[in-house]
Parts: C-alpha cells; sequence; structure tokens
C-alpha cells in the first residue's frame, strides 16, 4: 500500500467572481523512498494540494468539498485536531518557497530548529543543542555553534532555505513536501539545495512530493511527475517517460516551451493563450481552448485520467501517440 | 522561552549573561542612560522615605510658603515649602510612590489584561470576539472621564478603585490594538509554517503571536504611563482619587494651582517631577523595545563614537 494516497481531492475558494475550484479531483500516490514532482503553471492547483495535505487551507474562505487523503492507513481528513497535528512535522513535514517569511524573525535559527522537538515533546540522546548543531552540520552551515545563535536576517537566502530544511527534517519524517524550494534562489545554490534535499530524504527513505514548475529540476530529482493543469492531473508518467514521450498535449508544450541542451532547435515554441480564469473555465476539458488537438468531443465531456501503461495515465481524448 | 535551550540562545538571552548584556546595551543609548539614573533616583527617594530617613515633615508655620534655593535653610527646603510650611521636597518624595505605583499598577493591569483579551478576540475570533469587542466600545462610548467618575463615586474613593477604574477604561485602547496587530501577526508565513510542524494554539500564541505583539503594546504602555498619571491627578483634583492626607503628584499640582501666582513652585516641581518620570519611562521603554528587536540591537552594542 502506498505512503500517502490522494484520492478525488476537490478544494474551492470563494472569492469576489464567485466560487471557484482550485482543486477539481486530484488522485495520486506516493511511495516509501519515492520523489513524485507536481509539475505545472502558476494557479494550477500544486501548492493548495500541499496544503490541503498539511491542513493549512483557510477556512473560510477556503473549503475541502470531498475526497481523501489517506497516510499509512489512517484517513486525515477525518483525524481528530490533535492526532492530525502530531503527525504534522514530525511524520509529514512542510518545506515553504519563502523561507525568510516562514521564519520566524524574533528568534535565533537554533531556537526554530529546537522548536521541533520541542513542540512534540522529543528528547533526543545527548540533548536537544548537540541534536540542533548536529543538523546545521548536515545542512552544511559552517560554524554550527555560533550560527545557531544568529537570527533569520543574518543568513543568506540560500542557508535560510537550508535552515527550512533542517527544520523540515529535524524529527525525520516519512513524507516531506517540498513546495518550490528552490524557486527563489540563485541556479548555482538551487543545485546545492537540491543536492542537500535529496540526500538527506535518502538517508530517511522518506518520500517525497517536490512541488516545481522547473523541468530541469524535476529532471534531476523526480522518479515519477504528474502534471496538473487547472486543479486536475492531467498525466503521470515516470520521469523517462514524460521527457521522452510525453502524452497530454499540455505535457508536450510544456516540454517544448522548455530551452534544451541535446536540440537544434532554435526557436522556444510556447503554448498559446494561457492559463484559464479559474472563475470561468472552459467546458469538458480545461485545456482544450490551447490545445493543438481539440475537437468537438473535447468541449462535451471532460476527459478523466486512464491507464495508458504501467505506471502512466493520461486525462485526454486525443492523447499525443507513443513516439 | 523558559525551556529553551540555553545553548542555542545567543548571549542576550541567557540568564546569567542577560543582565550584562543589557547593561552594555544601556550604555548604547545616552537618553536611556539618564532615563535610567533619574528612576534611579526616585526609587532611591522612596526607599530613603520608607525607612524614614528624610527628617520630619513637620507643619511649621514659620516656613510658610518658604521660596525654592534657600540654600541656608535645611536641605529639605531646598525646593521650597508648601502653604502649610512643610518641606516640598520631602512631599514630592512621599508623593513619587503613590503616584508611580497607582501608574504602574494601572499600566500593567490593562497592560497584560488587554493584550490577553485582544490576541484572543482575534485568534479565535467568533462570539467569544464579537463580546470582547462590543464591551470595548461600549467602555470608548462614553467620556472616560464620566465613567471614571461614576465608578469612583459608586464604589468609593480609594487606591485600588482607583487603579480598578483607571485600569479599565484605559483597557479597550490595549484591546483594539493587540487584536489589530494579532490579525496582522497571525497572517503572516511564520505562523503558518509554526502549525505545519505540528504547533497547537497555545504554543502559537505563546511562543509566535504573544513577542511580535509585545514591542508595540510595550511601547503604547509607555504612552499610557503619562496619561494615567495625568488622569490620576484630574480626578484628585475633582476629589475622588487620593484623598489627603495622602498625596500625590496630580493632587500637588491640583493644590498648587491656587498659589500659582504667589508661590509657583507649588505646582511646578511636581508637575515637573511628573514630566521627568512620564519622559523617562517613555525612553527606556523605546530602548527596551529595540533591545528586543533581533534586526536593530546591533545600534545599541555596536555603535561608536
Amino acid at each position: 500500500m502506498a505512503l500517502l494516497e490522494v484520492n478525488d481531492l476537490r478544494v474551492s475558494f470563494d472569492t469576489a467572481a464567485g466560487r471557484i475550484l482550485a482543486l477539481n479531483g486530484v488522485s495520486f500516490s506516493l511511495n516509501r523512498g519515492e520523489v513524485l514532482a507536481l509539475l505545472g503553471e502558476s494557479g494550477s492547483g500544486k501548492s493548495v494540494t500541499a496544503s490541503a495535505i498539511m491542513d493549512l487551507v483557510p477556512n473560510p474562505p477556503g473549503a475541502i468539498d470531498h475526497g481523501s487523503i489517506r497516510f499509512d492507513g489512517s484517513e486525515l481528513l477525518q483525524l481528530p485536531r490533535q492526532e492530525r497535528r502530531d503527525l504534522c512535522g514530525d511524520r509529514i513535514a512542510l518545506i515553504f518557497q519563502d523561507a525568510l517569511a516562514a521564519l520566524n524573525p524574533v528568534y535565533p535559527v537554533g531556537w526554530q530548529i529546537a522548536e521541533m522537538f520541542r513542540i512534540h515533546g522529543r528528547t533526543v540522546q545527548g540533548g536537544v543543542e548537540k541534536a540542533v548543531i548536529d543538523l546545521l552540520t548536515a545542512i552544511g552551515i559552517p560554524d554550527p555553534e555560533r550560527r545557531a545563535k544568529q537570527y533569520p536576517h543574518e543568513f543568506s537566502g540560500g542557508m535560510r532555505q537550508r535552515i527550512m530544511i533542517a527544520m523540515a527534517v529535524a524529527l525525520e519524517p516519512d513524507v516531506i513536501i517540498a513546495d518550490e524550494p528552490t524557486t527563489a534562489l540563485d541556479v548555482t545554490i538551487q543545485a546545492q539545495v537540491v543536492d542537500l534535499l535529496n540526500a538527506i530524504r535518502k538517508r530517511s527513505d522518506a518520500g517525497m512530493i517536490f512541488i516545481t514548475h522547473d523541468l530541469g529540476v524535476v529532471a534531476e530529482l523526480a522518479d515519477r511527475v504528474a502534471v496538473m493543469y487547472a486543479g486536475r492531473i492531467v498525466e503521470t508518467a515516470s520521469v523517462f517517460e514524460l521527457f521522452d514521450d510525453a502524452r497530454h498535449p499540455y505535457s508536450v508544450g510544456l516540454l517544448a516551451s522548455q530551452p534544451r541542451m541535446d536540440t537544434d532547435e532554435d526557436e522556444l515554441v510556447p503554448i498559446p493563450g494561457s492559463a484559464p480564469n479559474p472563475a470561468a473555465l472552459p467546458s469538458g476539458c480545461a485545456f482544450r481552448t490551447r490545445c493543438p488537438r481539440a475537437e468537438k468531443l473535447c468541449a462535451e465531456v471532460v476527459p478523466h485520467l486512464e491507464t495508458v501503461g504501467p505506471g502512466r495515465e493520461v486525462a485526454c481524448h486525443f492523447p499525443v501517440s507513443p513516439a | 522561552m523558559t525551556d529553551a535551550p540555553a545553548e542555542l540562545l545567543p548571549a542576550r538571552e541567557r540568564r546569567g549573561r542577560r543582565i550584562l548584556w543589557l547593561v552594555r546595551a544601556l550604555a548604547g543609548d545616552p537618553m536611556a542612560v539618564a532615563a535610567a539614573i533619574w528612576l534611579l533616583i526616585v526609587v532611591l527617594a522612596i526607599l530613603a522615605d520608607s525607612l524614614s530617613l528624610l527628617g520630619d515633615n513637620r507643619i511649621s508655620l514659620k516656613a510658610r510658603n518658604l521660596p525654592p534655593f534657600n540654600f541656608s535653610q535645611s536641605w529639605t527646603l531646598w525646593l521650597g515649602a508648601d502653604a502649610l510650611g512643610r518641606p516640598l521636597l520631602v512631599r514630592l518624595i512621599q508623593a513619587a510612590s503613590t503616584t508611580i505605583g497607582i501608574a504602574l499598577m494601572t499600566v500593567l493591569t490593562s497592560l497584560i489584561g488587554g493584550t490577553l483579551l485582544g490576541v484572543i478576540a482575534a485568534y479565535f475570533g467568533g462570539i467569544a470576539g464579537n463580546i470582547i469587542m462590543r464591551i470595548c466600545d461600549i467602555i470608548l462610548g462614553f467620556p472616560t472621564l464620566l465613567v471614571a467618575l461614576f465608578g469612583l463615586y459608586l464604589f468609593g474613593p480609594s487606591v485600588s478603585n482607583l487603579v480598578i477604574v483607571l485600569a479599565v477604561t484605559r483597557m479597550p485602547a490595549y484591546i483594539r490594538v493587540a487584536r489589530a496587530e494579532t490579525l496582522e501577526v497571525r497572517e503572516r508565513l511564520f505562523v503558518d509554517a509554526a502549525r505545519v510542524f505540528g504547533g497547537g494554539p497555545v504554543w502559537i500564541l505563546r511562543n509566535h503571536i504573544l513577542p511580535s505583539v509585545a514591542p508595540t503594546m510595550l511601547t503604547l504602555a509607555s504612552v499610557n504611563l503619562a496619561m494615567v498619571m495625568l488622569f490620576e491627578s484630574g480626578l484628585s483634583y475633582l476629589g475622588l482619587g487620593i484623598q489627603p492626607p495622602a498625596v500625590s503628584w496630580g493632587l500637588m499640582v491640583a493644590q498648587g494651582q491656587g498659589y500659582l501666582s504667589s508661590a509657583w513652585w507649588l505646582g511646578f516641581f511636581p508637575g515637573l517631577a511628573v514630566m521627568f518620570t512620564t519622559m523617562s519611562f517613555n525612553l527606556l521603554a523605546n530602548w527596551f523595545r529595540i533591545v528586543n528587536d533581533p534586526s536593530q540591537h546591533w545600534r545599541l552594542v555596536s555603535r561608536r563614537r
């Protein structure tokens, strides 16, 4: 059985433009030791998925209308508050995109890492202080004894993101959700942070959901990819299959709009149009207005995820044929 | 943060070294040093008075309305004497303990009560929040002086009633500010982060909301300290505050008012004392705020002139 299983998740928000569906039936599963990348444009529902798992959907205006999130055999959406809170941070951890805002400016970073142990009442052999220093050493912060006493504003962006990672992995969670952890960083720092995250994850054999819109990071890190569009997953595939032979026209378009070093093509091919307004989604397939393969059927019937191969699912009436 | 691992906190957070660090930080702000010295003098004077080291405070008709700066007299008369010939300096010191005591107790009561109620109203909202805020509106709807007068008339003028009445009438301001601050801090990402890492409401309130709200509340309290001293003098002037023969600075100003043209020092020196003390509290509060803001405190310890 999968470690984390999300099934037909629907999340909606009340806005001035009416009730909008941020997630419209999202299903995926994550196994132990696996990295699943959630790939998609802004507004496709990647972060809302993470929020729903971490119980961060603000209510009101948001609400989880339907679906289930099963973690290690228990249904998170039906768990009593206290039990769910105990899981958060301890067994499921989230890494935020904006580490500066996610760290409390009035506490030294060492205190904030120690907070993880204190919230969950964990005692560690050798004391929490030593555990914190060890964590700082593990994430490659030089002079950890001194740096632990410094405040978030005294660190560089990359270091802050590493501290965020240290907090998330402090209690060796089973599932790490990384919400665009590298988006705000320099390219060189990005690589370091991705490598660090991967090394730490491998050590504890945790499953990881890596939310990103960066195909390069996906290629380097992920085992499987779920491509999201307008609140739905439109394709899931192993990372090799996706890059070699994407089936959904949106995945194909996404890959074509990314510069590649291994081909001679001079021009990037952008996807025409822009992401649809979530308050007024097109009928049928949400991608049809930008899709080169759209036909009459696409406007009438919503395509559902259908298995097209081992571990491969595509939600399209007219998928791109295998290469 | 009482049970925080000491090793992980900077020197300024560790109990042993904290006092040393505070002294060093105080030296970085000359205005705060002056304020601290003034308050130290006041405290020492109050102490000396409570140990009866100040000599007599008897009525002496010979010294009636004795002008100040007459250095041939005993040192207690250097600031002059009041209409009954009591040395003004001794009277000032005796009034200091009443005035500062009432002001501190009032401000502390409304600071603690107001912050807690405001934070709760904002963080939990709902019916409890609504009830708290509507009661605030009701209190704010009446003129403060009227509420205070009514309360003191009903319960009788005494020091404890004075503190309660002043604290309750000032509290809505604290509640509203605390609520507004909490509403803002609550939406910050680090509060979400604490929730994601498993922190419950009590943990988040104590460790993340309160420390962020505290500097604002402290600033408000230091400003209010002056207001409370003036308010207390106003009520004493109307005969519902401190009752003679007890004395407060406000009462002394009120009593000196009638002599303003003939013996200006009767009202002037207590007024000056109120001003110095409130200013000192304000300066120290400002210094304290900077000390407790990690991104600002370097100003105090690393400034070289």
